[in-house]
């Protein structure tokens, strides 16, 4: 029941297909979504976040579907997504960002507050506070992205991107934060920064044109990388990232 | 200037002190940060910056929104109507379009009974689509995570939609009163406010799009009829009638399914 | 030194800078509560106009012009709030007037600090209290008086008294 299930999941933007017959059980824990531009990302991110629907195949978030308005509502509040944010322009200050989220979540005004201070003393944005979100660098945005995105005690959290260009202060907050909270909810991420995702995930799903490619643990993948012939030096992580997007046909993983 | 004494400090602090010593020392800490450093009660201190972030960090609530609270409305919602200012220039271009709107049909419709059909038919619907053209920039992160948020998306639009409708009434009547020659262009909106209204209603019990639905088609068929009568006008008399109605087995019902769960709690 | 970081501070928290707040509340909010109690001993109502200075140096801290010292500021919002906190309990009408130091009280407060106080020392324990209260903290008469808690009257015919003491001394 606990668990995040995608059966046969696909969806095709204007006759591209973006994703193609998916299937995926997350449990609790980090899962790492990775892939070059276009694997279909962040579409996953977007069904799993409800989002947008799919055009074939089910999907169940802790037991409830989707397509039912009503255990729809019941996804939604237990539900944390921050979406990829490079362009959040609002006059809001961080405060009202997070008060305005918090609201939207249906959350009253002592579970606001203490939420809010959770996440703020968790994220390190008490410099910022009273900033316009506008005017933050990008590390400090993508952290109020999982700021907003942790407010209401989520059982799912799908965060886009949560470290692209971020700084080193940010990333290490990130992880930190990121790290703690698998313990005790379902956490699916996407992004680019192998070496990141890999220290916080104990899985990594990688897609290619739309398909998984590879389902392991970051460990598998290091093993997998280990056992190329790796020319140019490369880590064995990044070796075996590679060698699981090349067209050579390679054994399929165990299924779990 | 000669700092005072650990001794004399000390002295000041339990009230030992001559005052003409305690004066002394008073003056100096204006202007000593080392001597300040050397009486600063650090308990106490943070005691009492606990409780000023706290208070800095609770946004003050507008009058609006206060107001909101006080006659019942529960208070995650008070915000988001109230809202904060960054959302007012929006507001006020929704209120703006619906009035212009109002202006328009009732100066259009004068002559001719049919040619109100037009602009009975997008009536109920049409501040909402306003409320969506300015709120919303899609796209947007925050229109991204507020549509997949409990209380974001169709249901904020509705909320939002229900505030514009029942302003732009508000100033439609007293332009009407006060200002210019007496017309009652503010009938052309009661139909969206009696729409929004049954539609967040409705909501308590069916999935928001649905009720949007439901509540559509029922004015249709109500215009249809209306029409076939020959007066579609009289839509205006009946329409807030059933969104009465509408309310009120909403409310009854959703009083029934909440029952249970509140005495549970 | 502490002067010039103080201002610092608040042009940091005229952007909104939180934790430049902490650093000015953590340099100065002790010692103005241990002056305030020194003047009025319910603690509660202190610490609420504590609370109330820090939160009017956060909403406006471009009321300092820059003019003497950010700690003789921060005491002049604080005894004020204080007295209009007092004001408010004994249910009197609030009205707040400037401070309005005569020529003659500035002349007193410009002498050497020592000299001065060591003066007050030979003044008469009632007289005392009116005279700190007035010239010290500086307050007005309406303030002296809800701040000591005796009828405006009184703390004008003191002062008078009080004034005439201090020029024998100065001679």
């Amino acid at each position: 029941m606990s668990d995040v299930l995608l059966d046969r999941v696909t969806k095709t933007y204007r006759r591209r297909p973006a994703l193609q017959g998916i299937n995926l059980r997350l449990t609790a824990g980090t899962t790492a979504i990775m892939g070059p531009n276009g694997a279909g990302k962040t579409t996953l991110l977007r069904l799993l976040a409800t989002a947008i629907r799919p055009d074939s195949g089910q999907i169940r978030i802790h037991g409830a579907d989707p397509n039912r308005p009503l255990e729809l509502a019941r996804i939604r509040t237990r539900l944390g997504y921050a979406p990829d944010g490079n362009d959040l322009d609002t006059r809001l200050s961080v405060l009202q960002f997070l008060h305005h989220v918090a609201a939207l979540k249906g959350l009253d005004i002592t579970e606001r507050n203490r939420d809010i201070e959770q996440q703020i003393e968790a994220l390190g944005l008490g410099h910022a506070l009273h900033r316009q979100v506008r005017q933050l660098p990008t590390g400090t945005v993508r952290r109020l992205l999982v700021a907003q995105a942790m407010l209401g005690r989520p059982q799912l959290l799908v965060l886009d991107e949560p470290f692209a260009d971020v700084d080193h202060e940010s990333r290490h907050l990130l992880i930190d934060v990121l790290r703690r909270s698998s313990d005790h909810l379902t956490v699916v991420l996407a992004g680019h920064h192998l070496n990141d995702l890999a220290a916080i995930a104990n899985r990594l799903v990688i897609l290619k044109a739309g398909t998984v490619a590879f389902d392991n643990t970051p460990a598998d993948l290091v093993a997998a990388g280990l056992a190329t012939t790796n020319p140019d030096d490369l880590s064995p992580l990044e070796a075996g990232y590679l060698a699981a997007l090349s067209d050579r046909p390679r054994p399929e993983p165990d299924p779990m | 200037m000669t700092h005072p004494s650990r001794a004399e400090l000390r002295g000041y602090l339990t009230s030992e002190s001559s005052d003409f010593e305690a004066d002394t020392i008073e003056h100096h800490l204006v202007g000593c940060s080392s001597c300040r450093v050397e009486i600063r009660d650090g308990e106490w201190t943070n005691r009492s910056w606990r409780q000023l972030r706290t208070t800095i960090r609770t946004p003050p609530r507008s009058r609006p929104e206060r107001t909101l609270v006080t006659v019942g409305i529960p208070n995650h919602i008070a915000h988001l109507i109230a809202a904060s200012p960054a959302f007012r220039p929006a507001w006020w271009l929704s209120v703006a379009a619906a009035l212009v709107f109002a202006g328009i049909a009732a100066g259009a419709v004068t002559t001719n009974p049919l040619a109100s059909l037009p602009f009975l038919t997008v009536a109920p619907v049409l501040p909402v689509i306003g409320v969506a053209l300015a709120y919303g920039i899609p796209g947007d992160p925050l229109t991204q995570i507020a549509a997949v948020a409990p209380h974001g998306g169709f249901r904020l639009l509705l909320i939002r939609g229900l505030t514009v409708s029942a302003s732009s009434i508000a100033l439609a009547v007293l332009a009407a009163l006060f200002f210019l020659p007496p017309n009652a262009a503010f009938i052309w909106l009661i139909p969206s406010l009696a729409a929004t209204a049954a539609t967040l209603a409705l909501s308590i019990r069916m999935a928001a799009p649905v009720a949007a639905i439901v509540v559509v088609t029922i004015w249709i068929m109500l215009l249809g009829a209306t029409t076939i009568a020959g007066t579609p006008t009289d839509a205006f008399t009946i329409g807030p009638h059933l969104l009465v109605l509408a309310i009120a087995v909403a409310i009854v019902g959703g009083a029934r399914n909440s029952a249970p769960s509140s005495a549970a709690t | 030194m502490a002067d010039v970081d103080d201002s610092d501070l608040l042009a940091a928290i005229a952007r909104g800078d939180e934790e430049a707040m902490r650093h000015l509340h953590a340099e100065h909010a002790s010692w103005i509560r241990r002056r305030l109690l020194r003047r009025f001993e319910d603690g509660e109502l202190v610490e609420e106009a504590i609370q109330d200075t820090f939160m009017t140096v956060w909403h406006k801290p471009n009321a300092y012009r820059g003019e003497g010292e950010v700690g003789a500021w921060l005491w002049g919002i604080a005894i004020r709030r204080l007295i209009d906190l007092i004001r408010r309990r004994r249910r009197q009408p609030s009205t707040l007037v400037g401070s309005v130091r005569s020529a003659e009280d500035e002349a007193l407060v410009g002498l050497e600090f020592g000299e001065f106080a060591g003066i007050l020392e030979r003044l008469p324990q009632e007289l005392l209290g009116v005279v700190r209260a007035t010239i010290l903290d500086g307050l007005t008469t309406r303030e002296a008086a809800v701040l000591l808690g005796i009828p405006q009257g009184t703390v004008k015919t003191r002062m008078v008294r009080a004034r005439a003491l201090l020029r024998e001394e100065f001679g």
